[in-house]
């Protein structure tokens, strides 16, 4: 019976929902809950971010900070993945709190990906005392949601406490860390001094263009030393696309099978899984600009993208030839990786398009030896370093008590000091010092050598190079392994497991040379360009490289790079180039373009 | 009124833990839904963010994605929601038809196997077996005297039928259980009266069977469509290759690259609202037309 | 329930004919279906059973080359397996009681046409369907109520499902009239008419929809990945995922190092990861049948007249 009592009973219930749903959401939803429990600083005074504390001491050792806990949220799968089941229980950890008094709690969310992750959680304010993410450099997926906190007040300026520290007040010396570093994360320009971001791995001296055989790994195509030999080639002579396209028809010609008889596929995918980025090694001849095809200057001071030049459409023909005649296995863009193994391991691959010298595969089958690598569009087969790089970054939270604590923590892990505890675990149990330089004992030698998880993480839970609790080898910076240790990782001068490896190293010396600059789209985080910037991460040049590849003809491949062209177009690809060309004309080493 | 609800007021308690349920998890989250209209910002929170009205939906709808990514969702959800229903009633009926109670019991236990694997593991396999070449699919075909090169994967042409099979192999056992259940509750003595007619079975299914069961059907149904729009992104996502990526690429997967990852939390939130409303507009229509046919909708 | 005899009649040749045809085809079918889905399904199996560095190799379709019982047993020593398990078992158990209790009460109520406002309530709840706040407005609220880290993180968000909701009132509104008018002679309340009417009548729909929400329990993995900041508190769906996505997510290496962990990242082998798939699966495969009478018992939705 719908009377007025009944309407207004309805409306007022309606009304008291909404009003509810109204005042509940209405909170502070920004609330930055952080789990700072920190307890009182138990008398001892220490000066504010020194790794030293200060005088008063009685029994408290020299490195002795405060006495509090951290609890710090890393977006690192790696981490995640080596977490030991009880940290405070660590041989390293129990250590770490006898000489400095703090004690770590250290989280990690797997959620789909560390990115999601991450910005769900800086969203909803649940940021703990400190984060740690992955950041090589400023186009990682991350950067845009570390700057949009950092720019938001979410961190802690460190600037005040960094040159009391012993290690990151090198990081304002100058050419420490390489401009990119310093100008984009470090010490930007917009935050006017306050430093908020602390970058990792570091090294202390820039070897980026030495080849030294120890630290090297040598990645990119391996092919089968068997078939190298049979054909009578040396691997590393394959240097143009023409010598690869010739190698890989002799291959078909010589009629060669794999562990079940099958024919092999002269160019097979890359060992971890099919992959659009195998390209940058197969078709390295046709990149115009040696970052995987983006931006760059013609002669003319022209700025283009590549798929405005010719060399988009040569990389699709020269793959649509290899597909033609059957030269390269046709799943080698999506292969997934159980079955690239699987292809790899049977020998169905003539070639891998990219495995290092790490894998098992290579280093202990001796099957495989590296190939080429091939020069780049300009005939350079030197490879491309940029300087000093780094791989990842820290910061404090805004609402965290006492940064400088923090601070002083992360630098003492950062000490050589503090490297040797949390890489090699305790003096004396895990290695002994000898002439200046830790020896592992023969028992943590022999839990390194099997992998022995439970010792390495659970027990002792150092870092052990990257075999151990990877949180360590994450946070140390100033790194120079080779003389503070006497290694480049625990126990790499004493066993024998990669000592095939670092043959290959030796064996394959490769060039280096340094170019200055980002890749253009690096620059897309700046906030003019926000909403060119949102449109074109969803342009992928690579799939559509690809699908050019695939497609039905030749004609239709030229229509799939003209429709990216219009895609870009209506991205805002114009307004994408002014801003670098002024950016260009500013400071003309800011962008990593070449040409001939 | 007010007689009514005194009447009624045992009710209203017992109903209310479901409200408050649906007050704290749905309503109050939902009201995030303006964030597509602001621009987020971390400090501020959703409700000091600024708002930036209409601008995100401006943006989508003049990219030139949008048109392309609604034609997809709609595609798929259709041939979710639509394509792949009938068949699991057929099942249900066919299974129905067993004599041997123990072979029904086998069958249904194995039919419905599939619906517990994981996506993962089912891409790892299809793509196995739609292999050029080595695949079973392809060594069929050439065993048949085709061409065995079928790159099925790479070829757009060919994602909605792979990914209608798909998905059909996974569902129908799981979504036939319902229709058994009903199937088993119809009255026998319907069916014996139809055999004194002399029905043969097919018409017994569509006179008798069908009629019977047409609350469920209408039910699920329109529940079906209710879900149309979190259509499985996980499984496009690892469907897609670069070859079929024009029709792989759905409202759904458009929102994960762009929002978690990309930070653009409003951008994300707009599109969201967009799907909800396509979903209301179809469960709207499709409520109407279950009234008309089975008698059964929701309000 | 459906044998009947065939009875004479005019066309008795004709339709028993045509129905052994379609009983055959039916037959025919039925099995074939089975075969494409048990298939692959032995695949993972075999897999499971055989031994990680041979099966890398390839070839192995429905039965294990290499026979070894390894894969479990690796599997099972992880101990973070186990205690996975136990909290799985835990939400299921937990979150399928509450989510049953709650969502009846709330079906039997809106089943009365003549509750005023019935109509408007059910507009608002399966408003809820389509639209949401999204991830981080939801993560927000979460956080607020103090599910983040919380073993109720599993059990409270999923506690009331529209489509089932909907389904038991359905069910609900098929069960006569009469019974509730008599029982109300007899001086029950509604809630007396709720236990000792509704509950008993429904012992189909409830083994349906506990068997429904058992089931998402079981499967959920996305509650625990992105809710949970200590693996110790992941059910065994979210330790199956990182299993599989782990090996799938490829970084880039700058120093050996990273190489070496990429490299040691790889080798969890296709069979390990199948063996976890076979536990986390096969345990809740044998409840069905278990419930399954309860199924064929019983009214369903609209099939009871009068």
């Amino acid at each position: 019976m719908k009377s007025k009592y009944f309407r207004k009973w309805t409306a007022v219930i309606l009304a008291g929902i909404m009003i509810t749903t109204g005042l509940a959401a209405c909170g502070n939803s920004g609330d930055g809950t952080t789990d700072a429990s920190s307890t009182v600083n138990t008398g001892s005074s220490e000066d504010t971010g020194a790794a030293d504390a200060g005088t008063a001491g009685d029994d408290k050792p020299d490195t002795w900070i405060a006495d509090r806990k951290i609890v710090v949220q890393a977006y690192v799968d790696d981490i995640g993945y080596s977490m030991p089941d009880n940290v405070s229980n660590t041989l390293v950890m129990q250590e770490l709190k006898r000489r400095t008094g703090i004690e770590l709690d250290i989280r990690y969310t797997p959620g789909d990906d560390d990115a999601s992750v991450m910005a769900s959680q800086l969203a909803s304010g649940t940021v703990p005392d400190a984060i740690i993410s992955y950041l090589d450099d400023s186009t990682r997926p991350e950067f845009p949601l570390i700057i949009k906190a950092a720019r938001e007040e979410m961190f802690a300026d460190l600037s005040p406490y960094i040159a009391d520290t012993k290690v990151y007040s090198k990081y304002l010396d100058e050419g420490y860390l390489k401009n990119e570093t310093y100008t984009k994360i470090f010490m930007r320009d917009e935050f006017d001094g306050a430093v908020y971001l602390m970058s990792l791995a570091v090294d202390r001296v820039d070897r980026s263009q030495e080849w030294i055989p120890e630290s090297e790994y040598v990645g990119g195509m391996y092919i089968q030393k068997a078939i190298a030999d049979d054909l009578g080639i040396d691997p590393s002579s394959i240097n143009t696309q023409e010598q690869l396209y010739d190698l890989l028809v002799a291959i078909k010609e010589g009629g060669y099978k794999d562990a079940n008889g099958n024919d092999v596929y002269p160019l097979g995918p890359k060992y971890w899984g099919g992959s659009v980025d195998s390209m940058g090694f197969i078709l390295r001849g046709y990149d115009w600009v040696s970052s995987y095809g983006g931006y760059n200057m013609t002669a003319d001071g022209e700025i283009l993208h590549e798929v405005e030049t010719d060399y988009a459409m040569e990389k699709v023909m020269y793959v649509r030839k290899l597909l033609a005649e059957g030269l390269i296995n046709p799943e080698f863009f999506t292969m997934d990786g159980t079955r690239a193994e699987e292809v790899s391991r049977t020998r169905n691959s003539a070639i891998m398009a990219d495995v290092h010298n790490y894998q098992d595969i290579v280093f202990e089958t001796g099957e495989w030896v590296p190939l080429g690598p091939l020069n780049d569009f300009l005939g350079n087969n030197a490879s491309i370093v940029t300087g000093k790089s780094t791989h990842g970054v820290w910061a404090v939270s805004a609402d965290a008590e006492n940064p400088e604590e923090i601070l002083a923590f992360f630098d003492y892990i950062a000490t050589t000091e503090g490297q040797l505890l949390t890489n090699y675990g305790i003096e004396g149990v895990n290695y002994t010092m000898e002439n200046g330089y830790p020896i592992l004992t023969d028992e943590t030698l022999e839990h390194l050598d099997n992998g022995d998880e439970d010792y390495l993480v659970d027990t002792v839970g150092a870092s052990f190079g990257n075999s151990g609790f990877i949180l360590w080898s994450f946070l140390h910076t100033d790194v120079d392994s080779l003389n503070d240790f006497g290694e480049s990782r625990p126990g790499s001068s004493l066993s024998d497991t990669f000592a095939n490896a670092i043959k290959i190293a030796e064996n394959n010396p490769r060039e280096k040379r340094l170019l200055e600059g980002l890749k253009a789209t690096a620059y897309l985080t700046a906030s003019e360009l926000a909403s060119v910037k949102v449109q074109m991460d969803l342009l992928n040049y690579q799939d559509t490289l690809v699908q050019a590849m695939y497609a039905s003809s030749e004609a239709q491949a030229q229509q799939i790079l003209d429709s990216f062209k219009a895609q870009l177009d209506a991205a805002g690809l114009a307004d994408f180039k002014e801003y670098l060309y002024q950016l260009y004309e500013e400071d003309p080493k800011s962008l990593a373009f070449e040409w001939e | 009124m007010r007689k009514a609800m005194k009447k009624y007021w045992v009710l209203y308690l017992m109903l209310v833990p479901c409200i408050i349920y649906y007050i704290l998890i749905c309503y109050v989250p939902m009201g995030g839904i303006v964030l597509a209209f602001k621009d987020y910002s971390f400090k501020k929170g959703i409700w000091g963010s600024p708002w930036v009205g209409l601008q995100y939906f401006k943006m989508f709808f003049t990219s030139y994605d949008s048109q392309r990514l609604i034609r997809n969702t709609l595609s798929v959800g259709l041939i979710k929601c639509v394509l792949e229903f009938p068949f699991a009633i057929i099942l249900a009926l066919m299974l129905n038809e067993l004599r041997s109670a123990k072979f029904k019991k086998i069958t249904q236990t194995i039919t419905y196997l599939p619906h517990f694997l994981s996506s993962v593991i089912i891409i790892t396999m299809l793509q196995r077996i739609l292999a050029p070449n080595t695949g079973v699919l392809n060594q069929i075909i050439g065993a048949m005297g085709g061409n065995p090169g079928t790159f099925f994967l790479m070829e757009s042409k060919y994602f909605f039928q792979i990914l209608f099979s798909m998905d059909l192999w996974r569902n129908i056992g799981w979504d036939s259980i319902i229709y058994l259940a009903a199937i088993s509750g119809v009255d026998t003595a319907l069916y014996e009266a139809a055999d004194m007619d002399g029905c043969s079975k097919l018409k017994k299914m569509w006179h008798i069977t069908l009629p019977s069961i047409r609350g469920t059907i209408g039910l699920l149904f329109i529940m079906g469509v209710g879900g149309l729009l979190s259509s499985g992104f996980e499984q496009i996502f690892l469907l897609r290759t670069p070859g079929n990526m024009n029709f792989a690429d759905t409202l759904d997967t458009f929102v994960v690259r762009v929002g978690l990852q990309g930070g653009q939390f409003g951008y994300a939130t707009a599109i969201g609202l967009i799907q909800g409303v396509v979903g209301l507009v179809l469960v709207i229509i499709c409520n109407r037309i279950s009234k008309k046919i089975t008698e059964v909708s929701l309000w | 329930m459906n044998k009947n005899k065939h009875v004479k009649a005019n066309n008795k040749v004709k339709s028993g004919l045509a129905d052994r045809i379609v009983q055959g085809i039916i037959y025919l079918i039925i099995i074939s279906l089975c075969l494409i889905i048990l298939l692959p399904c032995l695949n993972v199996l075999a897999l499971s059973f055989n031994d990680g560095a041979d099966a890398a190799k390839g070839g192995i379709y429905f039965w294990p080359r290499v026979f070894t019982l390894n894969n479990y047993k690796e599997v099972f020593a992880d101990g973070s397996i186990m205690g996975a398990y136990g909290i799985t078992i835990a939400r299921t158990v937990i979150g399928t009681a509450l989510s049953l209790i709650i969502t009846s009460l709330a079906a039997f109520v809106l089943k009365h046409q003549a509750l005023p406002g019935r109509k408007i309530i059910t507009m608002l709840i399966t408003f809820t369907m389509l639209f949401s706040g999204g991830m981080i407005p939801t993560y927000i609220q979460y956080n607020k109520l103090g599910l983040l880290n919380s073993f109720w993180v599993y059990v409270i968000p999923s506690l009331v499902s529209v489509t089932y909701l909907m389904m038991m009132r359905t069910f609900f509104e098929s069960v006569p009239d009469s019974l509730e008018e008599s029982a109300k002679l007899d001086g029950c309340g509604f809630f007396g008419i709720y236990i000792r009417i509704m509950l008993p009548l429904s012992k189909s729909v409830i083994a349906v929809v506990g068997l429904y929400t058992a089931i998402n329990h079981w499967n959920d993995w996305f509650s625990g990945a992105f809710y949970m900041n200590s693996s110790d508190k992941w059910p065994v769906q979210t330790v199956l995922q990182q299993m599989l996505s782990r090996a799938m997510s490829s970084q880039e290496v700058t120093t050996v190092g990273q190489a070496i962990s990429q490299a040691a990242r790889s080798v969890t082998s296709d069979s390990l990861k199948m063996s976890a798939v076979v536990i986390t699966t096969v345990p809740i495969l044998c409840v069905y049948p278990f419930i399954q009478k309860y199924f064929a018992q019983g009214a369903m939705i609209g099939a009871v007249k009068g």
